[in-house]
């Protein structure tokens, strides 16, 4: 005999199942989307910026570089290190990037870059009367 | 009264549900994971191509440069490829610095038939992490000599996990460089937003880490002060004995 009440029955408990999953699903992209991603971004963003750093060690004369800031990302550049944060719905990407220098090179002290002020960032290298290099990083 | 064949076909359904959910949720991890250790394994491969390029073709290391007097102030001019000879010694072993990377440089004048090398590693404590050879000039006096730099790469680096059971924090340090190293280990206590150090009392998270080798493990533990307010972090850095320049940095919510 045909049964309509059974059949809506296993209906709804398909769809109820379908939506499980879909809720499941729904929440690891997001999941990936804010912790992952936001990594994955303030690494990128702190190489991008201290591969700008490296090249100023192999060059000889004075040099100014303009690099892309990325909009949501936060720099700490202090010495030779290089930290990003960026900030997502769940927590927060960070990473960190030592980048190349000569031995006697002055680094820059400590200072934030907020990419929300301004998308680009300015590295410079100078020399100075005993040769001596200076590394600068201003937006 | 519910029949059997019903239940099986539930259960069937929910257990494949199931198991596509929790595959798809293993696969994203599985990915996140592998871009992860990509990203390392590429910055790893950069760095060596990189600082093996800056011994050759950096003015504070072999690169020949001359001062150009026609300039004011004089700029200092130099040709890739082509090195001083003076300049080949130990001293310069720290010529450039990056993040945990070592370098020893093997010079040959093919002309002279002469080899000389700078040493920033013991290589009976540290394996190779990569290689590069560029064929140079080498200026002696007037003269220029066709000749070869071969560098070669090792790391001093670790990675630290954390547990915590109540006011113990356990720190796992692995040795992820290709030297033996000890290394030195310091906990503070800071403001999470501005970094600044806490003016209460401090952990006692300070060590000398002893001897690890590379890909080895050291685990030990220390204590943090009772009521920390609620905004603070503890910051633990880890320093590479020998290359004082370089740490690496974790953040702990606490």
């Amino acid at each position: 005999m045909f049964n309509r009440r059974g059949q809506v029955g296993e209906g709804l408990s398909f769809l109820l199942k379908l939506l499980l999953f879909m809720f499941i699903t729904g929440a690891a992209v997001y999941v990936f989307n804010n912790v992952a991603l936001s990594d994955i971004r303030a690494q990128n963003s702190a190489r991008n910026l201290g591969t700008g750093f490296d090249s100023l060690a192999l060059s000889s004369s004075e040099i100014t570089l303009e690099i892309n800031c990325p909009s949501g990302v936060r720099f700490v550049v202090d010495g030779p290190k290089i930290t990003a944060r960026v900030t997502s719905e769940i927590g927060e990407g960070f990473a960190s990037y030592s980048y190349m220098h000569e031995q006697n090179a002055i680094l820059p002290q400590k200072k934030i870059l907020d990419c929300g002020l301004s998308n680009k960032i300015e590295l410079s290298k100078s020399y100075d009367a005993a040769g001596v290099p200076t590394l600068g990083a201003v937006q | 009264m519910r029949s059997n064949k019903g239940f099986v076909g539930e259960l069937i359904i929910f257990v494949a549900v199931a198991a596509i959910a929790a595959g798809f949720v293993y696969t994203v991890y599985l990915s996140g994971n592998q871009t992860a250790a990509e990203v390392y394994f590429s910055d790893d491969l950069r760095s060596i191509s990189l600082v093996a390029d800056a011994v050759v073709n950096s003015p504070n290391c072999l690169l020949y440069t001359e001062k150009d007097l026609l300039f004011q102030p004089p700029k200092i001019s130099s040709t890739r490829g082509i090195i001083d000879s003076t300049k080949i010694s130990d001293q310069k072993k720290d010529c450039v610095r990056k993040g945990p990377y070592i370098w020893n440089a093997k010079v040959w004048d093919i002309k002279k038939g002469e080899t000389k090398t700078i040493t920033g590693f013991d290589a009976s404590s540290c394996s190779e992490l990569g290689s590069r050879t560029f064929p140079v000039l080498i200026k002696r006096g007037a003269e220029y000599n066709n000749g070869e730099v071969k560098t070669s790469i090792a790391s001093k680096d670790a990675i630290a996990s954390f547990s915590r059971k109540g006011s113990e924090i356990l720190i796992t340090l692995v040795n992820s460089g290709t030297c033996s190293s000890g290394f030195a280990v310091s906990g503070k206590i800071v403001n999470a937003t501005s970094g600044e150090i806490y003016s209460g009392p401090q952990p006692a998270c300070d060590f000398a880490v002893g001897q690890i080798k590379s890909k080895e493990k050291q685990s030990f533990s220390c204590t943090l002060p009772k009521s920390i307010p609620s905004g603070n972090h503890l910051k633990v850095e880890i320093t590479p004995d020998g290359i004082s320049y370089y740490s690496k940095e974790y953040r702990i919510v606490i």
